[in-house]
């Protein structure tokens, strides 16, 4: 069963000259981790934008928990927890604020929220400047107050815009567990990244955007038995591989070195 | 909770607070002082004033609910609430700008420009004109950290304050003299420029202030 699902999502930016998502149709399956790959610009942040409501489409429609999204509706997001690529908390609330104000929005009573608020805080290393504004804090501390609101509602889903980037090796570690282990409790996850072997290790399924459209779709067990050249049977070695692979048919002409160089 | 969280973002915003205070303390004193009359002189500060404040009301009151209210929208709630706590946010912020403008403008045009307070005004007014330079300053130069800013306007205000007492003197003695104000302003400006340019490079600044490191990481951000 598919807990999110989105059919020919297109989307063209105000006075902007082509699309910036064409035709998107994905699934996200309940209990399961989806990697959004593509390189920058292929439309993964406003695939997710659209999903959230931040970004208007202009064609296609979303499904979640098999009900059609319309355009101002809201209830959905009390079960999924977005960490998007725009900053959005509030720079000028500490994180603990923050955090309770999102425990608000999302209905939770204040003392839940106060210990799910300390607990997070804890998790995530920000106990030694929980007292100071958001605004002062390293962006890899700003992901994780993004991240710390996303989890306060225990969403059924979690809509993640690369969220390790920027997120030292300890944490990203502790965060990655835990991603494992909510999906092992049931928490359905898309995550978009650029780790490449993250992603392998952590997902169920994989699809590759580039230039606004999926050029590529498997489930991560597929991948190494994925034939890459017909005549010699030979398979791709890495997610990586593939990735490159499947990018760069699509782009005009991947430069390897420099002229200068 | 949504128009109380947005209400404390909303008065952490520096300028927010800086401009009434300011403004309560010269009707304050104009009221110590109880001065008549209007000068064409006292239009200067009242214009610069009024850009000045403008400026702010723009970067906090309109520019941050637009650029932070799109930030609820993660959050389950309707677009239309959102919406309208941004409108009564700036509505709110507006009509007390708007109030407090038109009472400074009415106790400015009635004190006579050599005065004290006229020449204080007349600074102050500078030095938010230099704050707001401040602020172009960090958008201009995004390397520049907070509290370099900060430490620049800290300067800037100190440097105006001590050109205060100059054209104060120059009042006390001769109401023509009021003249001598323009090149100072002239001139207070262009040291200012020559002072902030080489402080947003990093390593002049790195060279003058031995303040916390810490700073140079959030400069990169
Ligand atoms: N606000 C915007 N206005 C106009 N064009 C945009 C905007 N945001 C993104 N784009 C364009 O849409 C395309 C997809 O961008 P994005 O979804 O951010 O890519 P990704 O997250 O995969 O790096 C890019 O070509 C980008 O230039
Ligand atoms: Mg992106």
């Amino acid at each position: 069963m598919n807990i999110l699902h989105v059919e020919h999502l297109t989307k063209k930016y105000f006075l902007s000259k082509h699309f910036a998502i064409k035709n998107v149709t994905f699934s996200l399956a309940q209990g399961s981790m989806c990697g959004f790959l593509g390189p920058n610009g292929a439309g993964k942040s406003t695939t997710i934008n659209v999903i959230a409501g931040l970004t208007k489409k202009n064609e296609g429609k979303i499904y979640f928990d098999n009900t059609e999204i319309k355009e101002g509706d809201f209830d959905y997001k009390r079960s999924i927890g977005f960490v998007l690529e725009r900053p959005t908390y509030f720079e000028k609330l500490t994180v603990k604020e923050y955090l309770e104000f999102a425990g608000s929005m999302y209905d939770i009573d204040k003392t839940e929220t106060a210990q799910r608020t300390t607990e997070l805080i804890e998790f995530f290393d920000l106990t030694e400047k929980q007292n100071e504004w958001i605004e002062k804090y390293s962006a890899g501390m700003k992901k994780k107050v993004s991240l710390a609101a996303a989890l306060i509602h225990r969403p059924k889903v979690l809509i993640l815009d690369e969220p390790l980037e920027g997120i030292d090796p300890i944490s990203a570690k502790r965060i990655k567990d835990n991603l494992q282990l909510m999906k092992q409790n049931g928490t359905s996850i898309l995550i978009s990244s650029h780790i490449l072997d993250t992603i392998e290790k952590l997902c169920d399924d994989i699809i590759i955007i580039n230039k606004g459209t999926i050029v590529f779709e498997t489930k991560t067990k597929n991948i190494r038995n994925k034939i890459k050249n017909e005549l010699t049977n030979e398979t791709y070695q890495s997610l990586e591989e593939i990735f490159i692979d499947v990018v760069s048919e699509n782009t005009d002409k991947t430069k390897k070195t420099f002229s200068w160089l | 909770m949504l128009i109380q969280s947005q209400l404390k973002i909303l008065l952490r915003y520096r300028q927010i607070l800086v401009m009434p205070i300011t403004i309560i303390t010269i009707i304050i004193l104009a009221k110590i002082l109880s001065l008549p009359n209007f000068e064409i002189h006292t239009i200067v500060p009242v214009v610069f004033f009024f850009f000045v404040v403008t400026g702010d009301i723009f970067s906090c009151v309109f520019d941050f609910p637009s650029k932070e209210f799109v930030k609820y929208l993660v959050f389950p709630i309707k677009y239309q609430r959102v919406l309208l706590v941004k409108n009564i946010t700036v509505l709110i912020a507006t009509t007390l700008y708007i109030i407090v403008l038109i009472g400074m403008s009415v106790i400015l045009f009635q004190l006579p420009y050599s005065t004290f307070l006229y020449a204080f005004t007349y600074y102050l007014t500078l030095i938010f004109l230099f704050v707001s330079f401040g602020n172009m300053l960090s958008a201009f130069a995004p390397k520049m950290s907070s509290s370099h800013v900060t430490i620049s306007r800290m300067i800037i205000v100190a440097i105006v304050l001590s050109f205060f007492s100059i054209p104060y003197i120059a009042i006390k003695f001769s109401t023509k003299s009021i003249w001598l104000c323009y090149p100072y302003i002239f001139f207070t400006i262009v040291l200012w420029r020559s002072v902030s340019i080489p402080l947003a490079s990093k390593q002049f600044s790195k060279n003058i202030f031995i303040i916390s490191d810490s700073m140079y990481e959030y400069s990169s951000r």
